[in-house]
């Protein structure tokens, strides 16, 4: 709790999150509802655009994890098991950023939506009509495998999504700390010594995304056919 | 007595389907006819997937609309009384069909003459028009699986 702050440190703001990983974050959240309701609309031209758009977003937050800013780097945030053991026993954080059980929670979420994505390109709808733009290299039956998986997929990244949104309420309720004003403003409040955070540049940003952006669509359409 | 072994024989072989079939089980018959629509998805996406690409591939087209317009002559006898959700077996076919054959059937119809189209189509051999015509024909299924196919 706040046992160990000291009665004369007062807390101060430290900006933890650059600009690109928070939007990164909140486009996520929309994409994915977006995906989510245009399926069960059963408006697949815009599921598979919306999944094209998640595709850019997941290949730029990989890149971002390792040239991006300290705390988006996923050897700032992801730790052994003994790191996660220490954490979850009460040791108090290292780093400003993901905590070392939220850091695997990133991991967990960014697998489900890789696995989520390739699943998607080979679906193909029961009927033979709708299908992924990678599904003419499948036959039918891996095509409807596909499509199974992408269901399941879907509900057990549904189950994550609560445990995550959970997690961060518990943080809010329980340990009077506001995730996600910080996922929003980029700062978080902080005791004691501020630490050196470095940030990467944002035109880098711009030409990781627009990279990202350029690729995926250069594969779904040299190679898709949707 | 020669003659007696080969009418049995060739009563055997030309009966015997026919029997086989009016003793399929409700579980067999529900069976074969999911089989039968995977075998018809199958056909109209190796359909769709040429003509998704570039430059179709006519025999390809020829053959999955062949496929697809003899499982729609087929189709009517897919459906026998007692193959519903009644049975326990794990079917998505909505007891309405059943309850209103004769909409049923006019959908089955629909589909039937819609494969009829889209046979010509190919023959024709004009690929945007196979394109409109295999939307249409991909609204006749979607037309009757709205109505009588339980949502997955």
């Amino acid at each position: 709790m706040t046992g160990y702050d000291l009665p004369d440190v007062k807390p101060v703001r430290l900006r933890i999150w650059d600009a690109p990983t928070r939007l990164f974050h909140w486009t996520l959240v929309l994409l994915i509802a977006a995906a989510w309701w245009t399926a069960e609309e059963r408006m697949l031209d815009w599921h598979r655009l919306a999944g094209y758009c998640i595709a850019a977003l997941l290949l730029f937050r990989l890149i971002w994890g390792m040239v991006g800013s300290e705390t988006a780097r996923f050897s700032s945030f992801v730790h052994g098991p003994m790191g996660v053991a220490a954490y979850a026993r009460g040791r108090r954080a290292l780093s400003p950023g993901h905590n070392p059980l939220g850091g695997w929670s990133v991991i967990a979420l960014l697998s489900l939506l890789c696995i989520q994505l390739v699943l998607g390109t080979l679906a193909v709808d029961v009927d033979g009509i709708e299908s992924g733009p990678f599904s003419y290299l499948v036959d039918f039956d891996t095509g409807r495998a596909a499509a199974e998986w992408h269901e399941l997929i879907f509900n057990i990244l549904l189950g994550f999504i609560a445990l995550h949104v959970a997690a961060v309420f518990f943080y809010l309720f329980f340990r009077r700390e506001n995730l996600i004003g910080a996922m929003i403003s980029g700062s978080r409040k902080w005791t004691g010594d501020p630490p050196a955070i470095r940030f990467a540049p944002l035109p880098l940003a711009f030409a990781v995304m627009l990279g990202c952006a350029l690729l995926v669509w250069i594969i779904i359409s040299w190679w898709g056919r949707a | 007595m020669r003659y007696f072994a080969r009418t049995t024989a060739l009563l055997v072989v030309a009966v015997a389907p026919v029997l086989a079939y009016a003793q399929l089980a409700p579980a067999d018959a529900i069976k074969a006819r999911i089989n039968a629509y995977r075998e018809l998805g199958a056909s109209f996406k190796n359909l769709n997937d040429q003509l998704k690409s570039g430059q179709p591939a006519k025999v390809m087209l020829r053959h999955s609309a062949r496929q697809i317009q003899s499982a729609s002559k087929a189709q009517y006898g897919w459906f026998p009384a007692g193959s519903g959700p009644a049975t326990g077996v794990k079917t998505k076919a909505k007891a309405a069909i059943w309850s209103d054959m004769a909409l049923f059937q006019s959908l089955q119809k629909k589909f039937e003459s819609e494969a009829g189209l889209m046979a010509k189509a190919v023959e024709q051999g004009d690929t945007s028009f196979i394109r409109k015509q295999a939307a249409s024909l991909g609204r006749s299924c979607k037309a009757c699986h709205d109505k009588f196919r339980e949502e997955s």
